[in-house]
Parts: structure tokens; C-alpha cells; sequence
């Protein structure tokens, strides 16, 4: 197997030929990678953050941030609030810190993701499966086993299962998870199966080349619109120092799979031009609710996440446990000095939960490569609405798990209710600005469509006007889904492949 | 070992009155001392935190940090002092303001003022003892340091 090439083995420019060029190791980008390499293919992969190994995968947030997350973890959409939005910038992108949860979407999700009869042609359903039965076993999807749930996901669940709500244990890509909890900082036990660990091993085994530490500013078109390969220059993206430059000829093509948020960005600088390009830009924002119990909880001994419901789907909203990291938490904990000392304290006692809205608002992305974007987003007033409704839900749950108390988490309400308080959540500002909202699932920005003027890239996830140009991330989703999306980019990543290799 | 991993050398970042400034914000948001650990690692935190952050938000942060230092306890206390030389007490009341501010943005800086405090006094391995959380296990590279992932991964069983 060859080595990833960083900036720390290269001293001159380099050129180089591929058939083809994939730009993002992450969901997106090694699926369809290794589904090419598999077909026989010579396929270079470009990623702009830094391989990632144990040594990096520590107990603290800060380290993780600075080293794995695009922005130091700082990146934000701003629009009448601020909603953070987290992305993980090394190889094998978000998978290496996400929890790894496995979601083959449901039926009516999939109907209204896709509503454009023409993408629907292009992704049908049993196609998705064909490719999710792969990736069961490439990734081990794994129902999330009680030995390391931990009281956590434990609570929850009791909780659900007293008021009546179906809930469910997550399944999740791992390999003999112990419950480490720090899933977000890197899988200290390498359980997590993310693509840095099977599907990108597996392609670089059969020849793929990586290089990381490798921003592409550009994609190359010729004068007909074809791809013809990608330049850019390797850059320590947490030194911020730069290094040599590349070029890499494609032979076939290529494929981009940087995340929605940088591919406007990239193709605004490779001189493509469209009026949708960085629209429609949609998320799954959430907020989190912190439950206090008698008893010790140690929410951050067990899997980061592993219980959820989706019991009130058709209202677009999912509950989830989400051991959010400690140092962050304690953010969301009331007071300053030692009052919040003395909250902190508690910590112990606390749950950490969340709701995500599949939310209807749309936004924009103004990005360019190497440069933090510019995220437009603010939620409507009836997603907040369903937010609001949630949080009051999850409550009842945490009620109904023994909690004596419940944090909020919403400016205006006082920051601990008890038991017999929680209804006052209904009676919360809809202004997003009274929330603290988190969006990890993003999607959209280059949108497929059937026509050119409803959609940046055709039904095949091509980009309009381009030959030999595919993208395989989030970005050309017709819509949000309402679950997790990592296996769905996947799955419609090794159908863009099939296309690429039919073609 | 430290705290943290060191931040990487060479690298310009604040320079030490202005990290000591910062650690004194930080460590009036969240007191180390109440959870069982030191002012030390706080200070470590904000040079590798600097050394890390692209230009532009380095500068618009410090900016911001400043501001709240000179000029916040005369708007929001009417104290003509700096934010060092108030009391804890009064150090508190003044963030609270801000926490809490009606406000939107000065409400974000009192949220970003208490997650840089979280990252830094919780990601202490003395006080995550003092909360129950395992220690690291071993020294962390430094910032900035990439490691042989395909070493790492090999010899698994997969």
C-alpha cells in the first residue's frame, strides 16, 4: 500500500495523471472512489485536511477542534441568529468525528427527497439498497449493543418507552465499539468505521493515491466544459503555512466531493457559473435539551450516540442522545464564575439530548477554497415552531426517565424547570435568537433538478454545462432528509459511480 | 506533560500579556480553582487556542477581547477600571450582564466567552479527574504534527 503524501513529503511542484481525480475523502468522495478503484480504475484522491491517526485521538475537545474540524469547529450560518455548523477537515472528512450513525432512509423521506420524478429515475430506491447492503458490511452497521450504551442512552429509552413513543437503539458503522464516548474527538479505539479506516484503506490498497494536506482551488474545464483535472497547492490547514504546488491531469474525469458548504466555492473559482449555485442551501439544525437526574448518570460513559426516535418523523423532527464533549456542554450550563463552577459540577448527574428539525428554511453559501464561507440561514417561524414542540416532547421523556430537572436551553425561560415546569417550554419565544442551535447535516447548495434553470447540476449529479464532472456530496440533494445523511451521500455516491463507469 | 500539546514553535501568536489578559477573562467565567484545577493550563490553552486560528478572526477576536476588557466595566458597571482590576464579584456580575444581555450579539460574546472557558479549564486534566472523566493516556502530538495514520491502522484484524 502506498503512503498519503502530505506537505511534509513533497519540496517541488508536482504533476500528475489519473483517470480519475476525487476531490474530498469523506462519505461522499470515498465511496465513489472505491467504487472506481474496484472497477479497475486509477484514481487519485485529494484531501485538504491532514491524515489522522490514534495519537491524535485524545479526551480533549480542544486538540480535536484545532486539529480535525474545518474552522477550528468555529464555523457558523448566520442569518437573524447564529447556528453553528461542525465539519471535520482531515481524511475521511466528517466521518472520522462524526457518531456514526447509519440511516437507510425511509420511504416517505425518500419520496420527498426525491420529488424531481427525473433524480427519483436516476436514485431509485432499490438501486440505494443494493449499494447499503455493500456498505453494511464494508462499514459493519451495527445496532448499537447495551453493554456500552451506558445510562445515557439507557434514560432516554426507558423514558420513551413509558410514554408509549417508539424509539430504538442507533445502528452505527463500528467495529467492536466500547463505549468510549469520544466519537467526536476521534475513536480512541479505532471501533468507529470511519472511511479513513476501511472503504479509503481498502482503494489505497489496489493502488489509489491520497494526498492530503492538498487544498484544490481549482477544477480545470476546457474550452467545451470538460473536466480535465484539478490544481491547487498543499497547505498545512492548521498552521495555515503553504507548500508546493499541484496539478492533476484527469484522463476521465472527475469527481468532487468537498461538502456543500466549500463546492460553490470551487466551482465559482474553476469559472463555473450558475444563478442557483450556493442556494437552496438546507440543514438539520438542532438544540439541546439537559435533563438532571438523582442518581449519576456520566452521560460520557457510553457510545456518543445510541439511542433515538424517530416517533414524530412526520412532523420533521428526530430525538437523539448526543454526549456532547464536556468542555462544550458546559457552555449551555447556567451562570458564570462560580455559579457555573457549581453547575458544572453536576455535570455528572446530567443527560445530554437533542432534537434535529428536518427544517423547511433555505439558505445560501458564498465560499471560496481555503477561505471560511459566508452561511446564510435563518430558520421560519414554523420550524421553530417544531423545534420549540420538541424540546418540550423530550422533555416529557426526561420527566418520565426521573429527571428532576430540566435545562432548556431557550433565552427567556429560566435556565433549570422542574418536573411540573416543563409545559412553560410551549410558551417560548419562536425568535431563533432565544436558541442555541448546532447544524451537523447539511445539504443542498448545488441542487439537482431536471431542467438547467431549476438546478445547478442534471439528475446524474452532473453539473450543468460541464463533461466529465460529477459531485457525489450533499450538495446536489433535491432536499433535506430528516435522518442522518452519511449513508445516504454514500450510497448515492456509489450510484454516481455505477453512472461514471456505465458511461 | 502539560495540559495541552504544546503550541507549535516559531509560530506568531499573542503575545504574553495578551494571553495572561485572556486567561483572566476565561478564568473569571469558569474558576479552575473551583473544580480542582489551576490558572497555569488556562494560559497554555490560549497561546496553542492563538496559534491556530486563521489571521483575520485571530485579530477580530483579540479586538473583541479588548474592547471587553477597557472599556466593559465602565459601560456595564460604570467602574472606571479594566476588567483586572475588578473584583471576582464584580468580574461575575459584569459577565452575567453580558450572558444575559437582552442584547443578541452581546449575548453570542458571553457564549463564546463561556465555551473558550469550558474548552479551556475542562479540558484540564485536573479538573476532568476532579469531574470523574479519565485522564489522556498518553502525550498528544503537537499541533500541527501529522502521524502515520497506515501504521496506525495496521495489524487490527480487521
Amino acid at each position: 500500500m502506498t503512503e498519503i503524501v502530505t506537505i511534509e513529503h513533497v519540496s517541488t511542484d508536482i504533476v500528475e495523471d489519473a483517470d480519475y481525480v476525487v476531490v474530498g475523502s469523506g462519505a461522499g468522495g470515498a465511496s465513489a472512489a472505491w467504487r472506481l478503484v474496484e472497477a479497475g480504475c486509477d484514481v487519485a484522491m485529494l484531501e485538504e485536511g491532514p491524515p489522522v491517526g490514534l495519537p491524535d485521538f485524545g479526551t480533549q475537545m480542544f486538540p480535536a477542534m484545532a486539529k480535525m474540524y474545518r474552522d477550528n469547529g468555529m464555523e457558523a450560518a448566520v442569518g437573524r441568529s447564529m447556528i453553528s455548523m461542525l465539519q471535520g477537515r482531515v481524511v475521511g472528512g466528517t466521518t472520522v468525528v462524526n457518531s456514526a450513525i447509519a440511516w437507510r432512509v425511509p420511504e416517505p423521506a425518500y419520496e420527498r427527497w426525491s420529488f424531481d420524478p427525473a433524480v427519483r429515475a436516476s436514485f431509485p430506491l432499490e438501486d440505494l439498497h443494493k449499494h447499503w447492503d455493500v456498505l453494511d458490511e464494508m462499514m459493519c452497521v451495527t445496532p448499537t449493543a447495551l453493554p456500552i450504551a451506558g445510562r445515557g442512552n439507557t434514560l432516554p429509552a426507558q423514558g420513551a418507552e413509558r410514554l408509549g413513543w417508539k424509539g430504538k437503539v442507533m445502528n452505527r458503522f463500528t467495529r467492536g465499539c466500547l463505549g468510549a464516548g469520544r466519537c467526536q474527538q476521534g475513536c480512541p479505539n479505532l471501533a468507529k468505521q470511519s472511511t479513513a479506516l476501511n472503504l479509503i484503506p481498502a482503494a489505497m490498497r489496489k493502488g489509489m493515491r491520497v494526498y492530503a494536506t492538498a487544498l484544490v482551488e481549482r477544477v480545470e474545464l476546457d474550452a467545451t466544459g470538460r473536466a480535465i483535472g484539478v490544481a491547487g497547492r498543499f497547505r498545512d490547514p492548521t498552521l495555515r503555512r503553504d507548500g508546493p504546488r499541484f496539478r492533476i491531469r484527469a484522463n476521465k474525469g472527475v469527481v468532487l466531493a468537498p461538502g456543500c458548504i466549500q463546492l460553490p466555492g470551487l466551482l465559482h473559482a474553476s469559472g463555473f457559473r450558475h444563478r442557483l449555485l450556493g442556494e437552496h442551501f438546507q440543514a438539520h439544525p438542532g438544540a439541546g435539551l439537559v435533563p438532571f437526574f438523582t442518581d449519576e448518570v456520566k452521560y460520557w460513559e457510553g457510545a456518543t450516540q445510541g439511542w433515538e426516535t424517530d416517533h414524530f418523523a412526520d412532523e420533521g423532527v428526530k430525538f437523539e442522545v448526543v454526549n456532547v464533549p464536556l468542555e462544550i456542554n458546559a457552555a449551555r450550563f447556567p451562570g458564570v464564575g462560580r455559579e457555573l463552577a457549581r453547575n458544572v459540577a453536576r455535570m455528572s448527574h446530567a443527560g445530554s439530548w437533542g432534537v434535529l428539525v428536518r427544517m423547511e428554511a433555505e439558505g445560501s453559501v458564498r465560499s471560496r477554497p481555503g477561505r471560511s464561507a459566508r452561511v446564510k440561514f435563518t430558520p421560519l417561524e414554523d420550524d421553530m415552531r417544531r423545534l420549540r414542540r420538541a424540546l418540550h416532547n423530550f422533555a416529557k421523556i426526561a420527566v418520565e426517565a426521573g429527571a428532576v430537572q430540566v435545562m432548556p436551553g431557550i433565552y427567556g425561560l429560566p435556565p433549570l424547570l422542574e418536573r411540573d415546569e416543563i409545559d412553560r417550554i410551549l410558551d417560548a419565544s419562536l425568535d431563533p435568537r432565544h436558541y442555541t442551535m448546532v447544524a451537523t447535516h447539511l445539504f443542498g447548495t448545488a441542487r439537482a433538478a431536471a431542467s438547467e434553470d431549476a438546478g445547478v447540476c442534471d439528475p446524474q449529479f452532473r453539473p450543468w454545462g460541464t463533461r466529465n464532472l460529477w459531485v457525489t456530496d450533499s450538495s446536489p440533494f433535491p432536499r433535506n432528509l430528516g435522518v442522518n445523511p452519511q449513508f445516504m451521500i454514500q450510497a448515492t455516491a456509489m450510484q454516481v459511480a455505477e453512472k461514471i463507469l456505465g458511461a | 506533560m502539560g495540559a495541552w500539546p504544546p503550541a507549535p514553535a516559531g509560530f506568531r501568536a499573542w503575545p504574553a500579556p495578551v494571553r495572561a489578559r485572556v486567561s483572566v477573562l476565561l478564568t473569571a467565567v469558569l474558576p479552575p480553582e473551583e473544580l480542582g484545577g489551576t490558572t497555569d493550563p488556562v494560559e497554555d490553552f490560549v497561546g496553542g487556542f492563538a496559534a491556530t486560528l486563521p489571521p483575520a478572526r485571530r485579530a477580530a477576536i483579540r479586538f473583541g477581547l479588548d474592547l471587553l476588557w477597557l472599556l466593559a466595566p465602565l459601560v456595564l458597571l460604570g467602574r472606571t477600571a479594566t476588567f483586572g482590576g475588578l473584583t471576582q464579584d464584580e468580574r461575575e456580575r459584569l459577565l452575567e450582564r453580558i450572558a444575559y444581555s437582552k442584547l443578541y450579539p452581546i449575548r453570542v460574546l458571553g457564549l463564546m466567552l463561556k465555551s473558550f472557558a469550558g474548552l479551556a479549564v475542562i479540558g484540564d486534566p485536573a479538573v476532568r479527574r476532579g469531574l470523574g472523566i479519565d485522564p489522556p493516556t498518553g502525550p498528544l502530538p503537537p499541533l500541527g504534527a501529522h502521524v502515520r495514520w497506515d501504521e496506525d491502522i495496521e495489524g487490527l484484524g480487521r
